[in-house]
């Protein structure tokens, strides 16, 4: 069965598709439509253990405006074409740019990117899709606006709508991304625009500043879903402090983490500390500050104890390696660092290094950038560790609880070694929970290794599900799998949902699992 | 590649007014999203390398291994085009 296209739709026939390609460029204009293999390469690129193949489009659309969008969700209506909605589409190690089932089309919103509102005052924002990070700080910086951003590590080509979309984190105080979110525009399968929040009312001048507005709050159900396609985002952003100090706190042992967490908890819960703090495994650092695992060993399977043990002394990284910071007034921040350093004394283990200490050394230079809104991409040296583009993220939810994480480690990293890879991880902490984040990295020009890694991430989702933890987020090839972990009466509810709002199933079906 | 356009981009420019003077969209690209890979040691040194053009905007939207493909929404084919010619037409480095 040969096509011009590179993929069809499921169920839809090449005439059908004929069609409304013809439909999508009349709406858009020719070149907002793209069909070619050349057009789609860049869609294709994932870092999943499975084949390219089952994540193809069929087309990609660029819109520009609301009105663009409500096109092409007419025009999808009409021809039954499923589409995927892209921001920013930087969504690396869990599915990229490419669509969750091979053959739909992708609505890249990128071009869409404007900065409609910053208010300095109130310390809300208002963006498109296409908004990036790194022009957020651009803007931000030439207006000498006194505010910070927070952003995920592929800051300076990620965005706040697609990180959102997908409840990502960063690490500043402002870290838990959705719950920074303000107010959100939608449009729907049926083409209406919906506001969340205040955003409704006629008037009004408060969606940035309150997000329930009346009767239910919906933005929850359009992060994570396919329930409409978001085509304004509101946020919060953090006043600018005048001091901002950031510090690590090394420790020397693996078993180090229980402790760690129980030191931490108290601190973070009262606010003493208040970002997004990491404590990050000595992989993680090794990769973050430039080192390969072929500058130690060149033997397949996972990397032995002893190699870690070099690595550490040489690069002189903890097991554990803690980064916080404090942020506020002179005075504010000087009782806090007392409290912290009396507490990490008490302890009797853990060392702290200051910034006047570490200097410009990586990788505490790129940690006191992202917690201070920085945009850098130096954490990407993770995919140099093995190299080769495979990368998947398997990131389980756990108390903040010493014990819990402490299990949680050993269990990852017995089934990473297991299938001959490493846990290269580390621990997001909030205030009572942790997005335990661990990078699932292997060679993807290695079909043998490909197939080890899908072999360890299906264990990874199993065996956790055994003891009761589930992850927070998933590539789009785990999708269906991991709804399964949450139990048949919300899968049930949330179909309900889709067949009242997308009767057709046109909105990314597929995603989190969800279909009518 | 004209001074028009130069100082057409210099008005939007958010980079460093004294690099500003004679980059054009290409190398401000460059400079602000390739170099935080590619200056430091996370992705390769990719000038000075003596390589033409196309493979730049091959490897750049084709993606390779570690390194992201970027669509041309990221960036259009004007503008990659001219930060392959700029990567292309940097000095060769004496070993």
């Amino acid at each position: 069965m040969t096509s011009k296209y590179q993929a069809l739709p499921k169920g839809v026939s090449e005439n059908r598709f004929d069609a409304a390609i013809k439909k999508f460029q009349a709406a858009l204009g020719a070149d907002q439509v793209m069909t070619s293999a050349e057009h789609l390469r860049p869609y294709t690129k994932v870092m999943m253990s499975v084949p390219d193949a089952r994540h193809q489009p069929s087309a990609v659309v660029t819109a520009t405006s609301v009105e663009q969008v409500q096109a092409v969700v007419k025009i999808c209506n009409e021809y039954k074409i499923p589409v995927w909605t892209i921001s920013t589409g930087r969504n690396f190690g869990y599915g990229s740019a490419a669509p969750v089932e091979r053959g739909q089309i992708v609505l890249d919103l990128k071009k869409m990117n404007k900065i409609i509102h910053i208010d300095p005052e109130l310390c809300t924002a208002l963006v498109e899709p296409g908004v990036t990070y790194q022009q957020l700080y651009d803007y931000i910086e030439e207006n000498k606006l006194p505010l910070m951003l927070s952003f995920s590590a592929p800051s300076a080509i990620a965005g706040p709508v697609g990180n959102t979309m997908d409840r990502g984190v960063g690490y500043t105080p402002y870290g838990e991304h959705f719950l920074m979110q303000c107010g959100m525009e939608v449009v729907l399968a049926n083409g209406d625009v919906l506001r969340t929040g205040m955003g409704g009312v006629k008037g009004d001048k408060a969606w940035q500043v309150f997000k329930w507005g009346y009767g239910p709050t919906l933005d929850g159900m359009f992060t994570q879903s396919n329930y409409g396609i978001c085509t304004k985002m509101g946020f919060w952003l953090m006043p600018k402090p005048p001091v901002f100090k950031p510090f690590e706190i090394k420790f020397d042992n693996e078993a180090d983490i229980n402790e760690i967490v129980e030191m931490l908890r108290p601190l973070r819960i009262a606010n003493i500390i208040p970002n997004a703090v990491v404590i990050a495994g000595t992989l993680w650092e090794a990769a973050t500050c430039g080192v390969r695992r072929s500058d130690y060993i060149t033997e397949p399977g996972a990397t032995p104890d002893s190699v870690l043990a070099q690595i550490r002394k040489d690069k002189h990284l903890g097991a554990w390696n803690v980064y916080c910071a404090l942020y506020g007034s002179p005075e504010q921040v000087e009782v806090n660092w007392k409290i912290v350093t009396e507490t990490i004394k008490r302890a009797g283990k853990g060392r702290i290094v200051t910034q006047e200490e570490a200097g410009d050394t990586q990788p505490f230079k790129y940690r006191a950038q992202l917690m201070s809104g920085v945009p850098n991409l130096q954490e990407f040296g993770l995919y140099n560790w093995r190299g080769g583009g495979g990368s998947m993220w398997f990131a389980p939810v756990s108390q903040a609880r010493g014990s819990e994480c402490d299990k949680q480690f050993a269990l990852a990293k017995k089934i990473l070694n297991k299938h001959g890879l490493d846990y290269v991880g580390e621990f997001i902490v909030g205030w009572r929970d942790m997005h335990h984040v661990i990078d699932v990295l292997y060679d993807r020009s290695s079909e043998e290794e490909t197939q080890r890694a899908n072999a360890c991430f299906n264990e990874l989702l199993d065996e956790f599900e055994k003891e009761g933890y589930a992850v927070y987020r998933v590539n789009t090839a785990f999708q269906e799998r991991v709804a399964q972990s949450y139990g048949p009466v919300k899968r049930s509810v949330e179909r309900k949902i889709k067949r009242a709002l997308d009767p057709n199933g046109i909105l990314s079906p597929g995603k989190s699992g969800i279909n009518i | 590649m004209t001074s028009t356009l130069g100082l057409a981009l210099l008005a939007l420019a958010s980079v460093q007014p004294v690099a500003a003077q004679s980059v054009n969209a290409g190398q401000q690209y460059y400079q602000k999203i390739c170099a935080k890979c590619h200056e430091v040691g996370t992705g390769p040194v990719i000038t000075g390398r003596g390589l033409p053009a196309i493979t730049y905007v091959s490897i750049a939207r084709n993606g390779n291994r570690a390194m992201p493909a970027f669509r041309v929404t990221d960036i259009d084919d004007a503008t990659l085009q001219q930060l392959a010619d700029y990567l292309a037409s940097t000095p060769v480095k004496n070993p």
